[in-house]
C-alpha cells in the first residue's frame, strides 16, 4: 500500500533539498587565475573582422545620468567612435541608482562585470586595490604617441599606479580654487584675492576670512568647503603646510604626526571653534556649501571647476548647449587661486576615470574605448555638448576657458585661467590614498576629525594616534577585529 | 457505488496512460492539501532562493575570509570568535540596543495611545488617520533629509522653538550625546503604521466587556487597565515583536544623516555589517556579524514568545 507523502514529510524533504542546494551552491568560488601579463601576449591590434556577426560586444558603466546632456555627448562620441571601431558595439550605462561602485562590485562577483567602467575618487582605488582595473601600462606604452601622457597634469596618474603601472585614465579634472564674493569684500572694504598663483599666503587667507565674520543671526564666515575630516578636503590643506595624509611613499602608513601635520590640523580647527571663521559641522546643519555661498552666508567657497554650473544656473552640471542664460547668483563673484603656505602652491586635482575590468574578455576593445574617452577629441565633445565639464589635459585647457566664455558671457570678468594654470603649473596635487582607503579613513580616522573638528572635544594629537592605528592595520600588525580594541587604547 | 465525474475521468484518464490505479481514490481533504502545495510552491521557491537560502549561506560565508573577488580561503571560526572580541562589534551592539530599548517601547505607547484616542468616535476620524499614518508611508532617506533640517542647530523648527522659550538647543545629531535620541525621536513619527493595528484591535474588543465592567462599578482607569489592555494584549505582542525585528536592523537613518558619527554614536550593527562587507570587503567577517545580529533577534524573540504566557491573553471563545 503506498504511503501518502504527509505535511510534515513534504516540509522536511523540501528543506533537506534546499538546504542541500544551498550549501551546494555557496562552496567558495576557486581564487580566480589572474589574467595572463599583457607582455605574455603580443600587444598587437587584431585584425578587424569581416562579418558584422563578429563585432565585439562591450558595455561602458558611465557615471551620468540619463537625463539628456549625458545621451547627446554620448551619442555624438560613439558616433566617431564606431567610425574608428567598426569591430566594437558599446552598450552604454546610464549611472545606477544607489551607490554606483556597490553596483559594479556586485557585478564583479557575479562574473558579470562592465568591461569599462567610470568612477570617482576613492572608489577608482578601490577597484584597483580589488584587483579588477586591467593594468593600462604596456597599451598606454604601445600607444604612447596617441595617449601622449605629457598632455595630462603631471600628477594626474598618482592615484591609478599600482606596482609602477598606470591602471586608470582619466575623464575629466577638476581644480580646486576660491570662488569668492566680491560684492561682500567691497562691503567689509577687504581687497579682492590674487589671482596669480603663490599670491595669497595662507596667513593673508586666515586674516581675510575673519573679516567676515558674524555671530548675530544670520550668522556670517569666511570660508568654507564641503567638510573637513578624514577626507581629500584636509588633504589639500596638509599639502599646504608641507605635510601629507598619506605617505607619499608608503601608502600604508600616514604622516598626520608630522609637526606641520599637526600645525595645519590645529590651524583649522581654531578657524572652526575659536575664530568661527570656517563654515562646518553642526553650524552649517547639512546645507551645502553652495547654498551657503548662494545665499552670502560665506564670503569665500573652496571649489572645484564642477562648481561653476552651480554658480551659473544652480544645477549640477553646465549644459553647453541650450543654456538658459541666467544669472543665477545676484552678486559679483570671481575666482581666485588656493593659498601658498609652508609648504608652497597647494590645490586638489580631482580623480575621476575609468578604467578596464581585469577579467574583460575584450581587453584590447575595451582598451579604445577607454583611450577614447580619454582623448582630447572626447574633451572637445564635453566641451561644446557635454556637461563642460573641464578637460584633463592641458592642450584642450585654453577652449574651455573660451567656450565657457562663449556660452556665458559674464565669466568674461571670472579668472577662469587659475585652472589652467594650475594644471601648467602641475600644482599638486590628486587625492592622496591609503591601501584599503575606506576603512582607514572612515573607521580608523575619522572618529578622531568627529571629534577634533566636529565637537572640538579633542585636541588634534588624538589625530595623530588613530593614523597610528592605519599603519599598524595596513601592515597587518593588527586584524580588522582589532581596530575597535586599539582605538579604544588611546588616551590624550 | 456511483462516482463522481471527477472520479471517473481520472479512472478513464489513467486507463488510457497505462497508470496503474490508484488504491483509493484522493479524498477532498487530500486533494485540498495538494492543491494548497501548489499555490504556495512559487512562494516556497522565493523564500527558498531569496531570504531562507542567503540567511543560510551566511553561515557557510563566515567560516572564510573571502572579498568575493580575489582571494577565499578557510578560516573555521576565526571571525566567530572576533565579534566577541571586536570593541566595534561591542559599540555598534550596544549602540543598536539602546535605540530598541527606548524606541520599541516609546513607540508602542506612542502608537497605542493615538489609536485609544481615534477611537473615542471623534468627528473626522478617517481624515485624523490618513494624517497620522501618511508619515509611516514615506521613504527612509526622504524622512531623513527632511529630519536634517528640522534638526539644525541654527534655523531648524526644533532650536528655534526651543529659542522662543529661552533654551539653548542641542547640536542633535552633530553631537555624540544627541545624535543616537534624535535618531530614535525621529523613529518615533513612523508609529502611524502600527497605530493602525492598535485601533483594528480596539475595534475588536467586545462592547459587552465593557459594559459588564461599567455594571460592575468600574471606572475609565479601571476600564482601560482591566479590559482594554488585557483584550489587546495579542496585538500589543504583535506590534513589540515587528517592532523588535525592525528596530535591530535600523541602517537608513544612520547611514544618510549621520554616518555612524559623531564619534561611532550612531554606529548601528546593521551599518557596521555594511561597511564591513561592501566597504571593506571582509565579506566573511561581515557574514559572522550579520550571523550574531541573527541570533541577537531570535534571543529577543523567543525570549518575547515565551514571555506570552504570562501577559498575552488570547480570547477564548
Amino acid at each position: 500500500m503506498s504511503k501518502d507523502l504527509s505535511r510534515r514529510e513534504f516540509l522536511r524533504w523540501s528543506m533537506v533539498g534546499s538546504a542541500a542546494l544551498v550549501l551546494a551552491s555557496c562552496a567558495p568560488k576557486p581564487t580566480p587565475t589572474p589574467p595572463p601579463k599583457v607582455e605574455e601576449k603580443v600587444v598587437e591590434k587584431e585584425a578587424e573582422p569581416t562579418k558584422a556577426e563578429e563585432k565585439v560586444q562591450l558595455r561602458y558603466q558611465s557615471r551620468h545620468g540619463g537625463g539628456p546632456v549625458g545621451k547627446r555627448l554620448w551619442a555624438a562620441f560613439f558616433e566617431y567612435f564606431y567610425d574608428k571601431n567598426p569591430n566594437v558595439e558599446v552598450e552604454w550605462l546610464v549611472r545606477p541608482e544607489g551607490d554606483q561602485a556597490e553596483n559594479i562590485l556586485s557585478q564583479m562577483v557575479a562574473g558579470d562585470g562592465p568591461d569599462v567602467y567610470q568612477l570617482c575618487c576613492w572608489q577608482t582605488t578601490f577597484f584597483i586595490q580589488q584587483g579588477q582595473a586591467l593594468n593600462l601600462q604596456p597599451y598606454i606604452n604601445r600607444d604612447a604617441e596617441e595617449v601622449d601622457i605629457d598632455d595630462f597634469y603631471s600628477q594626474q596618474f598618482v592615484p591609478w599606479i599600482l606596482n609602477g603601472d598606470i591602471h586608470f585614465m582619466p575623464y575629466y579634472t577638476g581644480t580646486m580654487v576660491l570662488y569668492y564674493n566680491k560684492d561682500m569684500f567691497d562691503e567689509v572694504g577687504v581687497d579682492y584675492l590674487p589671482s596669480e598663483w603663490g599670491e595669497l599666503s595662507f596667513d593673508e587667507y586666515r586674516e581675510t576670512c575673519a573679516k567676515f565674520v558674524v555671530r548675530e543671526k544670520p550668522l556670517r564666515w569666511g570660508t568654507s568647503n564641503y567638510g573637513q575630516g578624514a577626507n581629500w578636503l584636509t588633504q589639500y590643506w596638509l599639502r599646504g603646510f608641507g605635510a601629507n595624509m598619506v605617505d607619499p611613499n608608503d601608502p600604508d602608513a600616514s604622516l598626520l604626526c608630522k609637526p606641520e601635520a599637526l600645525e595645519c590640523l590645529e590651524h583649522i580647527r581654531q578657524m572652526i571653534h575659536e575664530e568661527k571663521s570656517f563654515a562646518q559641522g553642526a553650524e552649517m546643519g547639512g546645507v551645502g556649501v553652495h547654498q551657503f555661498f548662494n545665499n552670502k552666508s560665506i564670503a569665500m567657497m573652496e571649489m572645484g571647476s564642477w562648481g561653476l554650473s552651480e554658480c551659473l544656473t544652480g544645477a549640477a552640471h553646465v549644459e553647453a548647449i541650450e543654456a538658459p542664460g541666467t544669472d543665477w547668483l545676484d552678486f559679483v563673484w570671481d575666482l581666485a587661486p588656493m593659498w601658498t603656505g609652508a609648504g608652497g602652491k597647494m590645490t586638489h586635482q580631482s580623480v575621476d576615470g575609468q578604467g578596464v575590468w581585469s577579467q574583460t574578455p575584450h581587453p584590447e576593445e575595451s582598451w579604445q574605448l577607454c583611450k577614447e574617452v580619454a582623448s582630447a577629441e572626447f574633451e572637445m565633445l564635453n566641451i561644446t555638448v557635454g556637461d563642460g565639464m573641464q578637460p584633463s589635459r592641458k592642450s584642450v585647457m585654453p577652449f574651455y576657458v573660451d567656450a565657457l566664455r562663449k556660452q556665458w558671457p559674464i565669466l568674461e570678468e571670472v579668472h577662469l585661467e587659475v585652472m589652467a594654470e594650475a594644471m601648467t603649473q602641475d600644482i599638486p596635487g590628486p587625492e592622496e590614498m591609503f591601501n584599503n582607503d575606506k576603512l582607514c579613513k572612515d573607521q580608523i580616522l575619522k572618529p578622531a576629525f568627529d571629534l577634533v573638528f566636529l565637537e572640538n572635544k579633542a585636541p588634534v594629537e588624538l589625530i595623530c594616534e588613530h593614523s597610528k592605528v592605519v599603519a599598524k592595520f595596513n601592515k597587518g600588525e593588527i586584524g580588522v577585529e582589532d581596530i575597535g580594541g586599539e582605538l579604544a587604547k588611546i588616551r590624550v | 457505488m456511483a462516482i463522481g465525474l471527477e472520479q471517473h475521468v481520472e479512472q478513464k484518464s489513467r486507463r488510457i496512460l497505462g497508470i496503474k490505479a490508484r488504491s483509493r481514490p484522493r479524498s477532498l481533504a487530500q486533494r485540498e492539501e495538494l492543491y494548497a502545495y501548489l499555490f504556495l510552491t512559487p512562494w516556497i521557491i522565493g523564500f527558498v532562493l531569496f531570504t531562507a537560502g542567503p540567511m543560510i549561506a551566511v553561515f557557510g560565508i563566515s567560516l572564510f575570509r573571502t572579498n568575493f573577488l580575489t582571494e577565499t580561503y578557510y578560516v573555521g571560526s576565526k571571525w566567530w570568535r572576533a565579534v566577541f572580541t571586536d570593541m566595534l562589534v561591542r559599540k555598534a551592539l550596544l549602540n543598536t540596543l539602546y535605540y530598541v530599548a527606548v524606541s520599541v517601547p516609546g513607540g508602542t505607547c506612542l502608537a497605542m495611545t493615538i489609536a485609544i484616542l481615534l477611537n473615542q468616535g471623534m468627528k473626522a476620524q478617517s481624515v485624523w488617520r490618513t494624517i497620522y499614518f501618511l508619515p509611516s508611508l514615506v521613504s527612509g532617506v526622504a524622512v531623513s533629509v527632511l529630519w536634517q533640517w528640522l534638526y539644525h542647530p541654527d534655523i531648524g523648527l526644533f532650536n528655534d522653538l526651543l529659542d522662543k522659550i529661552g533654551i539653548v538647543g542641542p547640536q542633535w545629531i552633530w553631537s555624540s550625546e544627541w545624535a543616537m535620541p534624535s535618531i530614535i525621536a525621529m523613529s518615533l513619527w513612523g508609529a502611524g503604521g502600527a497605530m493602525l493595528i492598535y485601533l483594528a484591535g480596539l475595534r475588536g474588543i467586545p462592547t459587552v466587556l465593557y459594559e459588564a465592567a461599567e455594571i460592575d462599578g468600574a471606572g475609565t482607569w479601571r476600564r482601560f487597565w482591566h479590559v482594554t489592555i488585557p483584550m489587546l494584549t495579542p496585538t500589543i505582542f504583535f506590534n513589540v515583536v515587528m517592532n523588535l525585528i525592525g528596530s535591530w536592523q535600523v541602517f537608513t537613518q544612520a547611514f544618510v544623516m549621520t554616518e555612524g558619527g559623531p564619534n561611532n554614536a550612531t554606529l548601528t550593527m546593521v551599518l557596521h555589517i555594511y561597511r564591513t562587507g561592501f566597504q571593506s570587503t571582509f565579506f566573511g567577517y561581515a557574514s559572522a556579524q550579520a550571523g550574531l545580529l541573527f541570533l541577537v533577534i531570535l534571543i529577543f524573540i523567543l525570549t518575547s514568545l515565551r514571555s506570552t504566557s504570562f501577559w498575552v491573553h488570547y480570547e477564548r471563545v
